[in-house]
């Protein structure tokens, strides 16, 4: 095989771009074969779960329906069992996901596989596939018959006619979890609504699980230290941020880092253009002909003709960059909100990583509101509903005790209780984790904002979480399906992508990129407009 | 040649000469050993100083071996090791024999069928299988989640056999003939005309072959669902994207798994080659050929 | 073992390709071949099943470049779309454009890469020292493991905008250079990038064609008074040439693979006008999409420029008094 590591490449910030656009990756509808129609117009549209919030540990500030999380400056004193009963009936369930991680080796041996097991009351059939062959994968497993009951998808991967092959093969989940039925499963009750939205429906129906991520999109990291050094306040205009970098730059270092495949969203939206799609009076205009996205194109070119980027980003992959931003070469660059943890305050040395502020007057993009998202295998009720308390059980909430089994693992085993009631990690856990038995890619809680060790800086976030997320905006074709963009999206957002990139990297005149949009237009960004048009008609409901 | 002396026959180069060479060997080997230093370097360096320094330590102040102990541990390298090495030992094995016999049976002139298969497998050549065909055959034939699937889907190897069969056919056909005349059989004029005489060949290809067997990991995750059974290189670049996990979230770029990591898993992939490599250089060595005049 | 029937035919030396000679040859029939050659049948037998079971057995896969390649929908099921996924391509002003770009590229690989590694190894060949030559061979292969990932990081580092060179060049007082990311440097980038990874690698095969070069040869040149260098022409080259115009041709068949993962790194940093292949436009806009049938369409493409490449440049080795790869009849 030519062709290795592309998809690992191809996550390493290039698929930002493709992140962003409608709904869970890309289909195609119609055509012949079984291939159904998995467009929502004109149908009966099943109403999306009811909104439950589970009562659990008391928050130190609470979360809002705008996407704010909760914030918890401490661990929770008072965890206790979500009290759900044991969802399985000893049967074997086989589920595939993605991995980042490492082959977990033998499970017979690997305690946390037995715990898993236990507790969920079934045996537990993996099939792990690294994520940089998860396309490939999929597709080979998607040519035979047997599936396994629970499927992964998301998490930034393409799989080919995903929504015609889950309406084909997997389970109608619509009358186990649509309105109140969802009650049955709290903590599937407790999924935000943004996060169901966002996955929308296939064909009108509902027919999978998401696992949730914040409502925020792409963020600036940014060295407040030096920021603040130099005066720039929290709340900054283009015009602060222009002059920053300015200042920033000198003696090797730099204002901004740039990569040769980055997402200008966080600018994009700054400088108030629209996320990807505009929607008015129910028309669609892409981002992209905007005149605030073309000045924020702009800007970012001025500022690396000026000198004020570092100037080999172009080359450089993301991870990279990341590190120039540790060891303070340059002062900030853009990244998924995920990227701020105690990972992070942990490598930025002698300095306090923060997230940018918008600036002034500015609308962030928001994201899909989730990671990714499971379907079942079709099969009868009472297996559904096995496996949907499954997915139940493993959703439970932060501060339950069943949390902690999931993601810190067996009491004693893999953690211990530190003075503070944290969990504090074992060796044991060095082998056996969550990282390489990724349960939670499967389903997990609604995520919680809990930076262990580091408080001030969660409340921090907490404090930016508040004045951005009342301002994020969605995208608009979030849970919308067309079926030109789904065949032709992924190219199409490249060539624009390419077009930025002469311009801002290689000199070119906007000029170029104004032709580009012309092109992206002709090609079909035009058609795709008017399709998500029409299901924008349908799903105001 | 087998010993160090200059043979009688080659005269003593002139100074210019060496100097040039010398020179010129003298670069060639920097360009190739100092950024593989700075590869070992970088990997037995610390995090922190890695990071300071960009991403690339040429004298790292600490030595610092986490990076190592970091994969090693564990278990999972030891059981991928293993089969990463069975696999390489058999395929190596099986590939090389296949290999032989066909590329004989193709160098022997007016074989019955010689052009027609050898026009066959070229074709192979140009129009290799689609991933998902070759995955389909896989199924179709029972080797799924099979250890023979790593092998018997690349069982041989084009540019090899062609080769092979180009070396096999350089060998001088009066040799073949005085053996015909005493008498031996096809697969006797192999075993002891043909093999003797193709030592290096055989060992480059069985080089080519064991090194391709021991990269392989593709083929490994789509055609295994057993990580269990994953070779050496599946298991190590999950090393390097491991760290993602840590970030997975809307978006977010991969948080950098430690450079020192990356590093340690170039150079662990590199030992076994660096290793073995010797035994095969003793038959590079001129002067195998005895015997007969080439024409 | 008893004498099975000679191939009279055969001539003794095999690499000519002459008339003459065939026109004596008496035409054996094929009973009698078959008889004759069962050995040799019995010893193709596993190559050829192989061949026949794996990619035989694989190649009516290539009919999904004629679909529209639903995986789930399967091979045989998926709707037909007749040459629509070749005309899309073609159809594609980037399609020709990437292809320019490959076709260079590979013009340039052709010229600077694939002599490389056999100068290399007659440099090798060449020394007297028995120490220095194992030692530089045991070293120069290794950037071949190097993955191409952290060849293109290093490249950057020695050569970037704020790489070694450029800082070493700044400290004193020069100007710098502009490579990495310089869409005009691209192309002598690449070709040095992969002549570095792989000239080592690529010396070993012709060092083994070196080793088979008769010692006497040179004994009896040096005997008549053949000086190094006539030495080196007249014994050496043209023992080692069947090899090279083996390799040449094996190359030749597959010359619009320029490789993939170097392209696909280094697109993004030059833009696509000079960093597009066939290989990167076709996964975007291809296996990138889902779309397989694409892909597919495009393998196929350059599987016909190849075969119609290694067609000529067989017949051209045969004007030349080559072998080949395969001989005509």
């Amino acid at each position: 095989m030519t062709s290795i590591n592309r998809r690992n490449l191809l996550r390493l910030g290039g698929v930002a771009a493709l992140a962003g656009t409608a709904g869970p990756a890309l289909v195609a509808c119609g055509g012949g074969g079984s291939a159904g129609d998995v467009s929502n117009q004109g149908k009966d549209l099943a109403p999306f779960p009811t909104f439950v919030p589970f009562q659990g540990p008391e928050p130190d500030m609470p979360g809002d329906e705008t996407g704010v999380q909760p914030l918890y400056l401490h661990y929770p004193q008072d965890v206790q069992s979500a009290g759900f009963d044991t969802p399985g009936d000893g049967s074997e369930v086989t589920i595939s996901m993605v991995t980042y991680g490492t082959p977990p080796g033998n499970l017979e041996s690997n305690q946390l596989y037995q715990a898993f097991n236990e507790a969920l009351g079934v045996t537990l059939k993996l099939t792990l596939i690294p994520a940089a062959t998860f396309t490939e994968k999929m597709s080979t497993m998607m040519t035979g018959n047997d599936f396994p009951d629970i499927i992964m998808f998301g998490g930034g991967n393409v799989v080919p006619r995903e929504q015609q092959f889950i309406q084909a093969n997997c389970h109608d989940l619509s009358d186990f979890i649509s309105g109140d039925n969802v009650k049955d499963y709290p903590a599937l009750a407790n999924i935000p609504p943004y996060s169901w939205q966002g996955l929308g429906r296939i064909g009108g129906r509902l027919y999978a699980i998401p696992t949730e991520r914040p409502v925020f999109g792409g963020c600036l990291m940014v060295n407040r230290s030096a920021l603040n050094d130099i005066g720039v306040p929290l709340d900054w205009t283009k015009e602060d941020y222009v002059s920053a970098m300015a200042e920033l730059t000198g003696n090797k270092k730099y204002g901004v880092g740039m990569t040769g495949d980055f997402n200008p969203d966080f600018w994009a939206g700054s400088f108030g253009a629209p996320n990807l799609w505009q929607v008015d009076g129910g028309a669609f205009t892409p981002t992209y002909a905007t005149d605030q996205y073309r000045e924020a194109i702009q800007m970012l070119a001025k500022l690396f003709s000026d000198g004020h980027a570092y100037p080999d980003g172009a080359n450089l992959p993301a991870t990279d960059m990341k590190t120039q931003f540790y060891n303070g070469t340059i002062n900030n660059y853009r990244d998924g909100w995920g990227a701020m943890g105690t990972y992070t305050f942990n490598m930025a040395k002698g300095f306090t990583a923060d997230f940018g502020n918008p600036f002034a007057g500015g609308k962030p993009w928001g994201g899909q509101g989730r990671y990714g998202y499971v379907a079942f295998k079709k099969a009868d009720d009472a297996r559904i509903k096995m496996l949907l308390g499954i997915c139940n059980y493993l959703a439970s909430p932060f501060g339950t005790r069943e949390f902690e089994l999931f993601n810190y693992g067996v009491e004693d085993a893999h953690f211990t209780r530190g003075d503070d009631g944290a969990p504090v990690q074992t060796e044991l856990w060095e082998t056996e984790n969550k990282t390489n038995i990724p349960m939670t890619y499967v389903a997990s809680a609604p995520l919680v904002l809990y930076y262990n060790g580091y408080p001030d800086e969660a409340e921090r976030i907490y404090e930016w979480e508040k004045q951005v997320a009342p301002i994020t905006q969605p995208d608009p074709t979030n849970g919308l399906r067309s079926q030109t963009w789904t065949e032709k999206g992924a190219e199409l957002e490249q060539a624009i992508r390419d077009a930025y990139g002469d311009v801002i990297f290689r000199g070119a005149d906007i000029a170029a990129f104004d032709e580009a949009v012309e092109g992206w237009m002709d090609r079909g960004g035009r058609q795709a407009a008017e399709e998500f048009q029409e299901e924008y008609e349908t799903a105001k409901s | 040649m087998s010993s160090s002396q200059r043979p009688i026959w080659m005269g003593k180069p002139r100074l210019v000469t060496r100097i040039a060479k010398g020179i010129a060997l003298f670069i060639v080997v920097m360009l190739v050993i100092f950024p593989f230093w700075t590869i070992v370097a970088t990997s037995i360096a610390t995090p922190e100083e890695v990071v300071a320094n960009g991403g690339w330590v040429v004298i790292p102040e600490t030595i610092s071996f986490a990076a190592y102990t970091d994969i090693l541990r564990g278990g999972v390298i030891t059981n991928a090791l293993t089969v990463s090495a069975g696999i390489t030992l058999v395929g190596t094995a099986t590939s090389l024999v296949a290999t032989i016999f066909l590329a004989y049976a193709l160098a022997r002139p007016n074989v019955v069928g010689g052009r027609p298969i050898l026009l066959l497998v070229l074709f192979t050549f140009l129009f290799p299988p689609a991933m998902i065909p070759s995955f389909l055959v896989v199924k179709e034939t029972g080797l799924f989640d099979s250890y023979a699937a790593l092998i018997l889907p690349v069982l041989i190897n084009v540019f090899n056999l062609v080769v092979m069969r180009g070396f096999f056919q350089g060998v001088p056909g009066e040799l073949i003939e005085a053996a015909r005349l005493d008498g031996a059989g096809d697969f006797r004029i192999l075993t002891r005309i043909i093999l003797p005489l193709s030592k290096a060949v055989v060992a480059v290809i069985g080089l080519f072959y064991a090194v391709s067997y021991w990269n392989s990991f593709f083929n490994a995750i789509i055609y295994l669902d057993d990580t269990t059974k994953w070779p050496i290189q599946a298991v190590l670049r999950q090393y390097v994207s491991q760290g993602a996990a840590l970030a997975d979230t809307s978006e977010a770029t991969m948080v950098n798994s430690p450079q020192s990591v990356k590093m340690a898993v170039v150079v662990l992939a590199t030992v076994p080659i660096i290793l073995v490599y010797p035994f095969i250089q003793r038959f590079f060595t001129k002067g195998v050929l005895t015997g007969a005049i080439k024409s | 073992m008893v004498a099975t029937p000679t191939r009279e035919p055969e001539a003794p030396t095999s690499t000519s390709d002459d008339p003459a000679a065939k026109l004596e040859a008496p035409k054996t029939p094929l009973r009698r071949r078959l008889r004759r050659d069962w050995v040799l049948l019995a010893l193709m037998l596993p190559g050829v099943g192989y061949f026949l079971v794996f990619h035989y057995g694989a190649l009516f896969g290539n009919v999904i470049a004629f679909k529209d390649y639903v995986p789930f929908i399967g091979v045989w099921d998926s709707p037909w779309v007749g040459i629509d996924n070749f005309t899309s391509l073609m159809n594609n002003s980037q399609f020709w454009h990437a292809a320019w770009n490959t076709v260079s590229i590979a013009g340039l690989q052709l010229i600077f890469y694939f002599p490389a590694p056999l100068a290399l190894a007659l440099l090798l060949h060449s020394l007297a020292g028995d120490t220095i030559r194992r030692f530089v061979q045991s070293v120069v292969y290794l950037p071949h493991f190097i993955s191409w990932v952290i060849v293109v990081a290093l490249f950057q580092q020695v050569l970037g905008d704020v790489g070694v060179l450029n800082g070493v060049l700044a400290d004193n007082g020069l100007s710098t250079i502009d490579i990495i990311g310089n869409p005009d440097a691209y192309r002598p980038l690449v070709i040095a990038q992969i002549i570095w990874k792989e000239c080592g690698w690529g010396t070993i095969i012709f060092l083994a064609a070196l080793t088979n070069v008769n010692e006497q040869l040179y004994e009896a040149a040096a005997i008549d008074g053949a000086n190094a260098w006539r030495r080196f022409w007249h014994v050496t080259l043209p023992a080692i040439r069947p090899v090279v115009i083996l390799l040449l041709i094996l190359r030749l068949g597959d010359i619009l693979t320029v490789g993939f993962e170097q392209f696909f790194l280094q697109r993004n940093a030059v833009g696509p006008g000079a960093g597009e292949v066939l290989d990167t436009f076709v996964f975007y806009t291809g296996i990138g999409s889902g779309n397989f049938g694409t892909a597919t369409a495009a393998g196929l493409m350059k599987g016909a420029i190849g075969l119609v490449l290694v067609y000529s440049a067989n017949k051209i080795a045969h004007r030349l008094g080559e072998q080949g790869v395969y001989k005509s009849r």
